[in-house]
């Protein structure tokens, strides 16, 4: 099955779609301030997590 | 202080003012056995019509919490809240089924560590998710590989969102949130 050997990437991609989904559903009321909220969360999951995972680089050896 | 359950008096009030068409059983503070006798005595059908739907509308924000929790999304659904009822039935499932095919470990009901109780409720929070696991994870789990262990994450996650729409959409049904 593809997901049994998804990488870490795509499976970080998939999880923060889904989490933004359900977080803009619930944070805002209007459809377009949703929209907003769903990128911008999922945009902010995925910058963070990169940023974090540099941050850890030096002490990953 | 005397409890006003205990009190026939009482009673007989909140009989008298439902007779009235009223809603004083409710809006007086007396307990439900005595909203009980008052509806027993309510002879006028529109009085006991009010009656019954103040009855219902108290027990409706829990039916529509366990509803929410069997299947994600259906109490916002019976709420009218449409966008939130397909987003969190996309998010609940899309996580527990993208985490089973990973092959995450589902937790049992019955576990020795706590940590299993803890993936336990996380797990069973996607609700109807949580009973259809071996449908998509026929293999089992291999935690061995990344790609399990985020199983795992994803299968937990799931419940967790969906518990956060329970807590919605109780809000909403009893009027606390839009």
């Amino acid at each position: 099955m593809a997901f049994a050997h998804l990488h870490h990437f795509p499976a970080m991609l998939i999880f923060a779609a889904l989490i933004s989904i359900a977080l803009g559903s619930l944070a805002r009321r209007t459809t377009k301030r949703r929209i907003e909220y769903v990128l911008w969360t999922f945009v902010m999951f995925i910058a963070v997590s990169v940023a974090v995972a540099w941050l850890m680089y030096p002490f990953s050896r | 202080m005397q409890d006003p359950n205990d009190n026939p008096k009482a009673v007989e009030v909140a009989s008298a003012h439902t007779d009235l068409g009223g809603e004083c059983a409710a809006t007086a503070g007396v307990s439900e056995i005595v909203q009980e006798q008052a509806l027993a005595s309510v002879s006028h059908p529109s009085a006991k019509h009010a009656l019954t739907s103040r009855i219902v509308s108290a027990t409706m924000p829990a039916m529509i919490a366990i509803t929410a929790w069997f299947l994600p999304g259906f109490g916002h659904l019976l709420l009218r809240r449409w966008q939130r009822a397909l987003a969190f039935f996309v998010a609940v499932g899309g996580l527990a089924v993208v985490g089973y095919l990973m092959r995450g470990n589902v937790f049992a009901p019955h576990s020795e560590d706590p940590f299993g109780t803890l993936g336990f409720l996380a797990d069973a929070s996607s609700g109807i998710f949580y009973l259809v696991a071996h449908v998509f994870e026929k293999s089992g789990p291999d935690v061995a590989r990344a790609m399990g262990d985020y199983g795992t994450r994803f299968i937990a996650g799931a419940g967790i969102i969906n518990m956060m729409g329970v807590c919605d959409a109780f809000q909403v049904a009893r009027g606390h949130k839009h």
